[in-house]
Order: structure tokens, then C-alpha cells, then sequence
């Protein structure tokens, strides 16, 4: 099976989401090969999943304030602080039948490739269902999947640095009077490449994690047929940007 | 009267269910494929079932082998529906 790869690019929530479903859709129809894609957000953004509130979740004001994009996902999963320097991002599109059909299976497997690239690094780390990668019993990378019409789409972040008093300035924290304990917490729990291996570049990422999603695959670089982009375009007008979306839970 | 109700599920994800006037909104970092099978539940959340056919009709939800639902379990779902029902 050949698979299309597309290094990494940067673009803003609305159309990095848009680019995951309007790729969803031409794997579908045999338009285009599976594809592992590798992106960053700019502005800096927070995604919340598919079936979180948007309010209860999101300072939607810092947000504002901050010049911070917030996109609704079409997968679940909890809300991500995707902050431009501090992470790289992979989509995995694809016929759902090569996965397992188990859930908690199919995470396995796909982030298998995340291990083995943190490995190439020098990096050990170990998957959590149902979702997380772990290295020294701290959260390095969060995974989210859904499946619509035979495709299979698992996007996530490799934390590379966090700024965890950042995030929680743009999260809604049940009690203000926790929210210290609660980034205290949470830096406990959460690490990145750059505390683990500050010497780590971007690229160094970016090709280890190459490398290992493209092992046993026959994989061509390749780029976006036009009519993807196309609909990519209309999905941010239409879907992504609008606050009937954003805002539907 | 309760409106909202959530609970972090041991081993699962967080799940969440509000009641607005008559309509209950289910939220959550859990994942489910195909997503309608969440307005599905709470649809029959919104129906005057009992409560033993309204957990037998969230079950059969998650035993059809044509949804995928993680990190909650419809007992999960029952008990916040019961908090916001006393």
C-alpha cells in the first residue's frame, strides 16, 4: 500500500482541521493515497474535542485577547493548547481496515510509530491507554481518532516545549482559587522533548518521526490536489470558523 | 434543582451532562464514532422512559458493534442523569 506524505506545514486551526476532513473525504473516494501529514498552528491555538463545551472549557475571552485561534475537532478527546513553538502535530488518514478495528488497538499501533521515532531520539516512552504517550511517567504526546465512512482519521501532538501557566491562562479552571495547584499539578504530569533533551531541534522531530511513520510503507512526498484545497477553503468559510460549530457544544 | 453534573470516570474520560429546560446536552473528553450516537442518548435522556428501559436503551447503544464509545459506560451516563433527577 502507498501512502502520500506531506512535511510539515503551518497554518491556522481552522484550515488544519478543514485539511484533515477535506483529506478524509478524497481517501474516501480513491482520490488519493493515505496520508500521514505533519503541521503547526499560527497563530497558536486551542482545540477542544468533538463532544467538550466550548465555554466550559475555554477562557474564549483570554483567547481573544490573546490572539489565540479556537477550533472545534470532528475527533473527541479533551481540550489542546497548541502553542506554535512548543509542539508538531500529525494527521494519519486512512482506510479504516488498515487498522485494528479496536479502538484502544488501533491507538496502540499508531502511536507505536510516535515510540519509535522518540526512541530514534533517545527518547523512551511507553503508550497509556486510551490515548496518551508517556515518558518517566509524564504525558509527552495526547491522540485523538475518529472514523466516518471507512476512513480513519488519528491526529496528535508531540510536545516538544509546554508553557503550562500559558495554557491554563486560555482554560477554564473549575475553582480560581486551584488554579495554581492545578499548573503545579499539571507540570508534574506533563513533560516535552525540551526538558527531556533540550538539545532536540524541530527538525531533529520532525525527521525522526519520519522516519518512523514511513517504516515498512512505501511512502511518496506529496502535495494537495487542488480540489482538496478547494474544499479545505470552503470547510473554514462554512464549518471550522463558524461559531456554530466552534461553539455547538 | 441539579442542572449539571460530571464525573471523571476511574480508568475513562471525563463525562458531563447538562439539563436545559427539558433537553439534556452530553459532554466530555470521551470519543465516539459515529458521533450522532451521542445525540442519540440523549434523546432517549429526554423521553419519559423508566429508568431500568432508559439504561437498557443507552446499553444496547454501546453493545451495537457499529459504535465505538470509550471512556465512559452507560452506568456512568445513569448516575449523572439520576443526580440531575432526584
Amino acid at each position: 500500500m502507498k501512502w502520500r506524505f506531506i512535511a510539515t506545514e503551518v497554518h491556522n486551526a481552522a484550515t488544519n482541521m478543514a485539511l484533515d476532513e477535506a483529506c478524509m473525504q478524497h481517501v474516501r473516494e480513491g482520490k488519493v493515497l493515505p496520508t500521514i501529514r505533519f503541521y503547526r498552528w499560527k497563530p497558536s491555538a486551542i482545540s477542544v474535542g468533538y463532544f467538550q463545551s466550548l465555554e466550559r472549557e475555554i477562557d474564549v475571552e483570554a483567547c481573544k485577547k490573546n490572539s489565540i485561534d479556537m477550533v472545534r475537532r470532528q475527533t473527541g478527546g479533551g481540550a489542546v493548547y497548541h502553542d506554535y513553538d512548543g509542539e508538531l502535530t500529525y494527521s494519519i488518514i486512512a482506510p479504516e481496515e488498515l487498522f485494528p478495528k479496536n479502538i484502544v488497538e488501533s491507538y496502540k499501533h499508531m502511536c507505536g510509530w510516535i515510540i519509535d521515532g522518540l526512541k530514534a531520539l533517545g527518547i523512551e516512552s511507553e503508550f497509556i491507554p486510551i490515548n496518551d504517550i508517556v515518558s518517566g511517567g509524564k504525558k509527552i504526546s495526547g491522540n485523538a481518532q475518529t472514523r466516518k465512512g471507512g476512513v480513519l482519521l488519528q491526529h496528535g501532538t508531540i510536545l516538544y516545549g509546554v508553557d503550562v501557566k500559558k495554557m491554563f491562562s486560555l482554560l477554564k479552571v473549575p475553582d480560581e482559587k486551584m488554579r495554581d495547584k492545578m499548573i503545579q499539578v499539571v507540570e508534574e504530569r506533563v513533560t516535552s522533548l525540551q526538558h527531556i533533551k533540550p538539545d532536540i531541534t524541530f527538525d531533529n522531530l520532525e525527521k525522526a518521526l519520519w522516519e518512523s511513520f514511513a517504516k515498512g510503507k512505501e511512502v511518496e512526498k506529496g502535495e494537495w490536489l487542488e480540489e482538496e484545497l478547494d474544499m479545505a477553503r470552503e470547510l473554514v468559510q462554512n464549518k471550522y470558523s463558524t461559531s456554530s460549530w466552534v461553539g455547538m457544544r | 434543582m441539579k442542572t449539571f453534573a460530571q464525573i471523571k470516570v476511574p480508568g475513562g474520560k471525563m463525562l458531563q451532562l447538562e439539563k436545559k429546560d427539558d433537553n439534556y446536552v452530553i459532554t466530555g473528553d470521551f470519543f465516539c464514532h459515529p458521533e450522532e450516537v451521542i445525540q442519540q442518548m440523549e434523546f432517549f435522556l429526554e423521553y419519559d422512559f423508566t429508568d431500568d428501559v432508559l439504561h437498557q436503551k443507552i446499553q444496547e447503544l454501546f453493545d451495537d458493534p457499529n459504535n465505538m464509545i470509550e471512556g465512559f459506560q452507560s452506568e456512568h451516563l445513569m448516575d449523572l442523569y439520576k443526580q440531575l433527577n432526584v
